[in-house]
């Protein structure tokens, strides 16, 4: 008896695996973005009616732990990811290890399609596109009721991170920088540094130029120092609660944070402007998301078809209408719900076209790792020496040697 | 050499089990391997091997490494002593007692090292000693303790074991020789646990030396102080440097070796017995 039950235990498993009228299950794992990610997967499974069903898993919000995760897991061959909300910073790591499906040439021009240059580019890895790009937000001034007015601030334009510093400085109000996973340090310097018109990774091989050691980098780190010499506490997680707290005035964070719940008290009377100035130009930090298909994925037509969903404008103008990311596709930017429900379009549009996205490399991560490494903690930062020991240590740890 | 027909397989097992790990780590450790850039990967020789003997940082790790191991060992042996000699006495229900002592090795290193760091950042060890921030340091010293509360009951029980080799006629003979205690614990008890302290203390000292769940869970970026294993660890698994972390991993084994050779003639008393 018991014999027969195993037996009927093990044909059971055995004919759920081969049912023909089952619904293939996308496995789709995301970041710690602020799409209602359950919702889309929802709304594509319903628009694929019945060819596939797409469940989301979370990946973990640290940068580095989701990094490891991934890597892990793809290196590994697991064919348990279906679709991958991949980091626009992971991107080219990822398409150099071979990590990914390649795309299907005839899905690459509508994929590609009047997608904003510097999004097209960190999707893009030696010459091929390696995954649809999905949003890409800038990173936007915000600040509270008449804040920037009171600190003599003229909000129509540009206004200088000295300016910045010195007017929160004479009202005693913060300047919070949002950091939401651990990467925020290394977006504030890179954006810093091309702000100053220098480039902090020059380069994709193992002898790319470093550009902390430039006049660019001393700018940079200059900005960095009067702003920490002000009481500045840097890119810090609860960002956020301190903004909204009793002396937030202003805060550095992505166009996303508009609908985060932490903001919740203090959102109606948020306002926001461009990224602070080095030199002439706003130039705001950019980081995104792009939808890929990894390698062993085992149904890589059907999340191709799912990618097609998630791209496609209804889905793309409900992301921009309910949670603030902005579409790496320009052409939502025009659709009349997003327009209403988007108001941060004036700002964040040139923004993605003027901002500094990571530099695309396969070796940003371990370059991200040596600047952390070397900037943290930044009580101690100088810009005399910090400055050069990390040129020294991402130098080091891009041509993979120690530091 | 007939025996040796019997040898050959065990000795043919234990060669391939611990020669083609180390053989394929030596063959890593002589190239440029990132994981996630196979088109990266070049042959450089020796080229590891110079960036890290030449790294002031991995000395620096190292000789954390090494403090480490010399205050747990040494720490772990004194307390493990006098928990030996108690435990020779206790002859209530000795066998659970003996058990008992071995529970803090039963837990794994990492959950150790969780509940440690937990006692000097919001614990007792907070909580007793008005512990403000300890800082990533005081952290590490947090973990440290959890390494040596965790090692100590095995070391108890590997030196009850040396304890338990003196011959009671001997003691007797020495007492009635008029032997002092001291003279009685230099000359007869301590000849007789050589054996016994020479392997806990090599064994300690080794295991110690690859430490690396605790560091690991107090590491943050701009850290001052890291020890040599979480290097390796950093290298490999989160920079994915896989022929540089081979490299380190060697000259690991290499500092573990030579521990090993000044560590086991040092030890080594003198049979008198």
């Amino acid at each position: 008896m018991a014999a027969a039950a195993l037996l009927c235990a093990l044909a059971a498993c055995g004919s759920a695996g081969a049912k023909p009228d089952a619904t293939p299950a996308l496995t789709w794992y995301v970041g710690p973005d602020r799409a209602d990610t359950a919702a889309l997967a929802r709304t594509c499974t319903e628009a694929a009616k019945g060819a596939y069903e797409i469940k989301v898993e979370q990946l973990p919000t640290d940068v580095d732990a989701r990094h490891a995760l991934l890597v892990r897991r793809l290196v590994a061959k697991d064919t348990s990811i279906d679709l991958l909300s991949l980091d626009s910073a992971f991107t080219a790591e990822f398409a150099a290890a071979g990590y990914l499906a390649p795309l299907p040439e005839e899905l690459k021009a509508p994929f590609a399609q009047d997608i904003a240059p510097a999004a097209l580019a960190a999707a893009t890895y030696d010459g091929q596109l390696a995954v649809a790009p999905w949003w890409f937000d800038p990173q936007l001034l915000w600040y509270r009721g008449n804040v920037a007015e009171r600190a003599g601030l003229d909000t129509t334009k540009p206004i200088s991170w000295d300016d910045l510093v010195a007017g929160a400085e004479r009202l005693g109000v913060t300047i919070q920088i949002a950091d939401d996973d651990g990467s925020g340090l290394a977006q504030w310097v890179n954006a810093l540094v091309r702000g100053a018109g220098g480039t902090l990774v020059d380069g994709t091989g193992r002898n790319a130029k470093v550009g902390l050691d430039t006049a660019a980098g001393r700018a940079a780190a200059s900005v960095v120092e009067f702003y920490l010499d002000s009481g500045g506490d840097g890119p810090s997680k609860d960002a956020l609660k301190k903004f909204a707290g009793a002396d937030g005035g202003f805060l550095l964070a992505p166009s996303s944070v508009i609908a985060d719940p932490d903001l919740a008290a203090v959102a109606s009377d948020m306002s926001w402007t461009s990224y602070p100035t080095v030199a002439d130009t706003s130039v705001a930090p950019l980081s995104g998301v792009g939808l890929a298909v990894p390698l062993y994925a085992p149904h890589t037509d059907l999340s191709y078809q799912a990618i097609s969903c998630l791209t496609s404008p209804a889905v793309l103008t409900s992301i921009m209408a309910s949670t603030g990311h902005s579409a790496s596709r320009l052409t939502t930017y025009d659709d009349p719900a997003v327009k209403r429900a988007y108001p941060m379009a004036p700002v964040t549009r040139p923004a993605v076209l003027s901002g500094a996205t990571l530099p695309v490399t396969p070796y940003w991560q371990v370059a991200e790792r040596a600047l952390d490494d070397t900037w943290l903690p930044l009580r101690d930062f100088s810009q005399d020496t910090t400055l050069e020991q990390s040129q020294k240590a991402v130098r080091a740890a891009i041509q993979g040697q120690l530091s | 050499m007939k025996g040796w027909r019997w040898l050959a397989l065990p000795f043919a097992v234990l060669l391939a089990v611990t020669g083609w790990p180390i053989g394929r780590g030596i063959w890593l450790s002589l190239h440029s391997a990132p994981l996630t850039n196979p088109d990266g990967r070049t042959f450089v020789g020796a080229d590891n091997y110079t960036d890290v003997l030449t790294n002031r940082g991995w000395w620096l790790a190292v000789a954390t490494t090494l403090v480490i191991v010399l205050v747990v060992v040494v720490l772990q042996l004194l307390i493990g002593l006098v928990f030996a000699v108690a435990l020779r006495r206790l002859t209530l229900l000795w066998p659970l007692t003996r058990i008992i002592v071995l529970i803090p090795f039963a837990l794994l290193a990492v959950v150790s090292a969780v509940v440690w760091r937990d006692a000097v950042t919001t614990g007792f060890a907070a909580d007793w000693f008005r512990l403000d921030d300890v800082g990533p340091f005081g952290q590490l010293v947090g973990v440290t303790v959890g390494e040596l509360w965790r090692g100590t009951g095995i070391t108890a029980l590997v030196l009850l074991a040396g304890l338990l080799r003196v011959p009671s006629s001997l003691m007797a003979a020495a007492i009635a020789d008029g032997a002092t205690a001291w003279q009685r614990s230099r000359r007869v008890v301590l000849p007789a646990m050589g054996p016994a302290i020479a392997v806990a203390a090599t064994y300690r000292g080794l295991d110690t030396f690859r430490i690396l769940e605790g560091p690991l869970l107090v590491d943050q970026p701009g850290a001052a102080i890291r020890t040599a294993p979480l290097l390796v660890w950093d290298t490999t698994f989160s920079s994915l440097e896989l022929g540089l972390g081979a490299a380190m991993s060697m000259v690991l084994l290499v500092i573990a070796l030579l521990m090993a050779a000044i560590m086991v003639p040092l030890f080594r008393v003198r049979r008198v017995v």
